[in-house]
């Protein structure tokens, strides 16, 4: 037997006892018939009608168990009104896949709909998760601010950087409590083994005062070590 | 009243004994690939259909393209009579649509 074929006939085994021993072979038969049709047609033809057919076995198999606790009396079948209700929504999500199907155009800019809004969601969740939700994982870090100098004029937009100078004078003034320097680089590690590169940064002892933090492993520089 | 699959169904083996799968390729071509059940829904409603006395199991017709393992299916007196009345609902319908000009298409 085919994959398809075993795949409709495990799904049909999941019908009612008695269903499934009065027709459940002859189903079983005429999918592989009806298969064997689609197979001409190629793979992504068959793997469709497989999966629309094993569907399908499943929506029998829910509608037939309903309906056979529908035949018992309503005390001892408290889930009834419930049955009724995931039935009725059966046949509505049905119906509306049939509906999509039928109107590929519609289907796709709705799927594309969905997805544009999704992504923007995202999106914005992401901004806001960062900013307000979740902000940066320091201490006191509402009076974190970064600093950076443009040059416009010569069309530097950031970066520029900072002189010795200056970097004493912003430490001096009296709304600033600690200030760190810091450049992100990658530098090349080399010694035992292949040589690996790996993002680094340079910074002056003072960044740890500045975000509130302690380095995981190890110790940090001490203040002398930061002194030219 | 009967649910479109199972008019189909009945009309389907009105012209004798079929199978399944035969029943299933009758109403697809009939109805220009529209209704397609799938084969669950088929046999779903062939056995609403036999349990309701309006087709009833046969043994396979004679004829060279029979598979003795298959079930087959036949009308009965009373899915005759079942057929008959739904067509003339049908008909009481049309000729109500057109009355009241909804339904302009001549018959055919």
């Amino acid at each position: 037997m085919r994959t398809a074929e075993r795949l409709f006939a495990r799904a049909v085994r999941l019908l009612p006892r008695e269903f499934a021993a009065e027709y459940g072979a002859d189903m079983v038969r005429t999918f592989a018939r009806r298969a064997a049709d689609r197979r001409s047609r190629g793979g992504i033809s068959l793997l469709l009608f497989t999966l629309r057919e094993v569907a399908g076995v499943a929506a029998i198999v829910i509608l037939e168990r309903a309906e056979r606790l529908r035949a018992i009396p309503a005390r001892s079948a408290p889930h009834r009104d419930l049955l009724s209700r995931l039935e009725h929504m059966l046949t509505e999500l049905r119906h509306a896949g049939r509906r999509l199907l039928r109107t590929p155009g519609f289907t796709c800019a709705a799927v594309l709909t969905l997805a544009l809004a999704i992504g923007a969601n995202t999106a914005i969740f992401t901004l806001l998760n960062r900013v307000v939700l979740s902000p940066l994982p320091y201490g006191d870090a509402d009076r974190l601010i970064a600093v950076d100098h443009t040059a416009p004029g010569v069309g530097l937009i950031t970066g520029v950087g900072i002189s010795s100078g200056l970097y004493r004078e912003y430490g001096e003034l009296p709304s600033i409590e600690a200030i760190a320097i810091h450049v992100v680089t990658e530098t090349t590690l080399s010694g035992d083994g292949a040589a690996r590169r790996l993002s680094s940064l340079y910074t002056t002892p003072t960044l740890t005062d500045v975000l509130a933090v302690e380095p995981a492993l190890g110790r940090w520089f001490t203040a002398e070590e930061g002194t030219p | 009243m009967l649910t479109e699959l199972s008019l189909h169904i009945l009309l389907a083996v009105g012209e004798g004994a079929a199978h399944g799968y035969a029943i299933g390729r009758d109403i697809e071509e009939r109805s220009g690939g529209r209704l397609d059940p799938t084969t669950g829904a088929l046999y779903q409603a062939l056995k609403r259909l036999t349990r309701d006395g309006l087709i009833r199991p046969v043994g396979p017709p004679k004829g060279s393209d029979v598979d003795a393992r298959r079930k087959y299916f036949a009308l009965t007196a009373a899915g005759k009579r079942e057929v008959a009345g739904e067509i003339r609902r049908l008909e009481g319908l049309v000729t109500l649509a057109r009355e009241r000009r909804l339904y302009t298409a001549r018959a055919r």
